[in-house]
């Protein structure tokens, strides 16, 4: 599929969310990809309960590592891909960046920049020259599933915590996805074929199923790995060069 | 909080405008990018942008006329922190005929189910008579849902009365929010003022630096509201991100600073010069502060009154208040931008 590259780059952001969610903070993660060399570039976790910095979103945490690593020169050739549909502020930076791309898992029903409440990535007042493709809905349910794990903790410390029964009823069922909100259909029959149209139309996801083993596991390790990735990433460029 | 005639602060109540000198930016209280999914079939003779964008869901239960001074009495003492006690104006009971009566319990918040109220019922020893309410084809019907916002007119509330729940109109909200604010126009002309000239002395500089990369004049103020403490920040894209916007650094700064039981910008009134884009005016919502004043307008980037009026995207729950200096005798000027960036 023309998504298969899209699907293994968002796998590993919800990996590095379950790790999030392991270690005590929201959920929501991130990854930059170089697309020329298909390789990742910098990575962000939501770090904004430890930080009390309120704009300290994944996406965010992933751009400071672009300055950092003196990647920004590669800004137009890079493509997000999140979790969670990227809020308002994000979806600006994004934006005013000049990052080419946007995948994103579910949608942010509060703050989402990317349709949910406002489409800054292809609005008027936000720098339109720099208006990039956004996809949305790859691994939705998975996305969904660690937000929820996330808020049945923190309602386990609330003073009236909700019976179990309810709990996982819910982790089975998912609301429908307004795909329409996020994409036209001809963009959406271009990205994931007519075959899969009923979908588009049905409010469905891509797969039914919930990769269970996915958010399930455990990944200690993958910010060594993303950084052992970034740096060969690194080598990578430093060979082109000097050639 | 004071009477509306006995403010001694003069406010333009139709235009929005106090002592001549600040005018409110107004929140749109209802927006019109509206939830597609919202259920229609409820919501006829209203158009499109008159329908509430958000619902809380309440706890609806059935009891007879006599017993309504007892379940008031439970609500007072047992339900104060429930989000419809904060909601004076939705009422608590509907008549169905001369015994029985709908009586509008609690959100779902707060109780999640019927099951629940029978457990705290038996919990706290109570016995209290009710039954689940049938609607016109005798099922159950046991949850109601309430428009999340006050009805921003008298028609629209009568309206809404009849679509979903009954509610009484308490006079325009925005006069109360304005009257109820305090205004230390001394002070906010001093903070505004000062933003302005170091704005302006940034132009010069820059001007007679004749560097390639200037910085843009745009300067914010951060002010603690109970130490008075005062940060500020400018713009910084020309050193090297695109986005380290004079708002977006004094957000950074104030966090650095931050005391041990600091909170985000809770505490904190932000004057800045020029109006802020998507970017800016969506982090002020994240970092909770309570009000901005600014003093020039981008028409086409600006995101509080020239776009979106992005400060009252969701109303109740994280909005700030924002107020343009329009004061024609103490003019403020700072330099013109480039209407195309975003500041
Ligand atoms: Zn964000
Ligand atoms: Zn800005």
């Amino acid at each position: 599929m023309k998504i298969d590259y899209d699907i293994k780059f968002m796998e590993l952001a919800v990996k590095l969310a379950k790790y999030s969610l392991d270690h005590g903070e929201t959920p929501v993660a991130c990854i930059y990809v170089h697309i020329p060399s298909n390789k990742i570039i910098a990575y962000g976790m939501n770090d904004t309960n430890k930080s009390r910095l309120g704009i300290s979103h994944a996406e965010f945490m992933g751009i400071d590592q672009i300055y950092k690593n003196n990647f920004q020169h590669l800004l137009n050739e890079i493509a997000l891909y999140v979790t969670v549909e990227p809020c308002i502020m994000c979806a600006s930076a994004i934006k005013q960046l000049g990052i080419k791309k946007v995948v994103f898992g579910c949608g942010n029903e509060r703050f989402g920049g990317n349709g949910s409440i406002l489409s800054i990535h292809n609005d008027f007042c936000t720098l339109p020259t720099n208006n990039h493709s956004s996809l949305p809905g790859i691994l939705r349910k998975e996305a969904i599933v660690l937000l929820r794990q996330f808020y049945v903790r923190e309602n386990e410390r609330a003073p009236v915590p909700r019976s179990k029964n309810n709990r996982k009823l819910e982790l089975e069922e998912f609301p429908p996805f307004l795909w329409s909100k996020y994409l036209s259909k001809e963009d959406f029959v271009d990205t994931f074929g007519s075959e899969n149209l009923t979908k588009y139309e049905t409010d469905r996801d891509l797969f039914s199923s919930v990769n269970w083993k996915l958010v399930e596991g455990n990944y200690d390790n993958i910010v060594n790995e993303l950084e052992l990735q970034i740096n060969s990433f690194e080598q990578h460029k430093k060979r082109k060069f000097s050639l | 909080m004071v009477k509306k005639i006995n403010n001694p602060v003069k406010i333009d109540y139709v235009n929005c405008i106090v002592e001549d000198t600040l005018k409110q930016i107004k929140p749109s209280l209802l927006t019109t990018f509206s939830d597609s999914n919202s259920n229609d079939n409820c919501n006829n003779g209203l158009d499109e942008n008159q329908k509430p964008l958000n619902f809380i869901k309440c706890l609806l239960i059935q009891i007879k006329s006599t017993d309504t001074p007892k379940f008031l009495k439970f609500i007072k003492e047992y339900c104060s922190a429930d989000i419809l006690s904060r909601m004076p104006h939705i009422k608590r009971i509907k008549k169905i005929n001369k015994q029985d009566l709908l009586l509008l319990l609690c959100s779902l918040d707060f109780l999640p189910n019927i099951l629940e109220f029978e457990e705290f019922l038996s919990k706290k020893n109570l016995h209290l008579a009710y039954n689940k309410p049938r609607n016109d084809c005798n099922s159950t019907l046991e949850y109601i849902d309430i428009p999340e916002i006050y009805p921003p007119s008298k028609d629209i509330c009568s309206c809404w009365s009849e679509i979903y729940w009954p509610m009484t109109w308490r006079g325009n909200p925005n006069d109360q929010i304005l009257n109820d604010m305090e205004y230390n126009m001394t002070e906010i002309k001093n903070n505004l003022q000062l933003i302005c000239e170091k704005s302006n002395m940034k132009f010069k500089e820059e001007e007679e630096a004749k560097v390639s990369s200037k910085a843009l004049p745009v300067v914010t103020l951060f002010v603690n509201k109970k130490t008075g403490e005062a940060i500020l920040s400018t713009d910084e894209r020309h050193k090297s991100r695109p986005i380290d916007h004079s708002i977006m650094c004094g957000i950074r700064d104030v966090c650095a600073q931050l005391s041990e039981d600091g909170y985000l910008c809770l505490d904190y009134e932000v004057y800045t010069t020029h109006e802020p884009c998507s970017m800016c005016c969506m982090a002020l919502i994240h970092s909770r502060i309570s009000r901005l004043f600014y003093l020039k307008d981008m028409p086409k980037t600006g995101c509080l009154k020239n776009n979106y009026h992005m400060h009252s995207i969701k109303p109740l729950n994280s909005s700030y208040h924002v107020f343009q200096w329009v004061n024609e005798k103490i003019p403020l000027a700072v330099p013109n931008i480039d209407p195309d960036v975003c500041v």
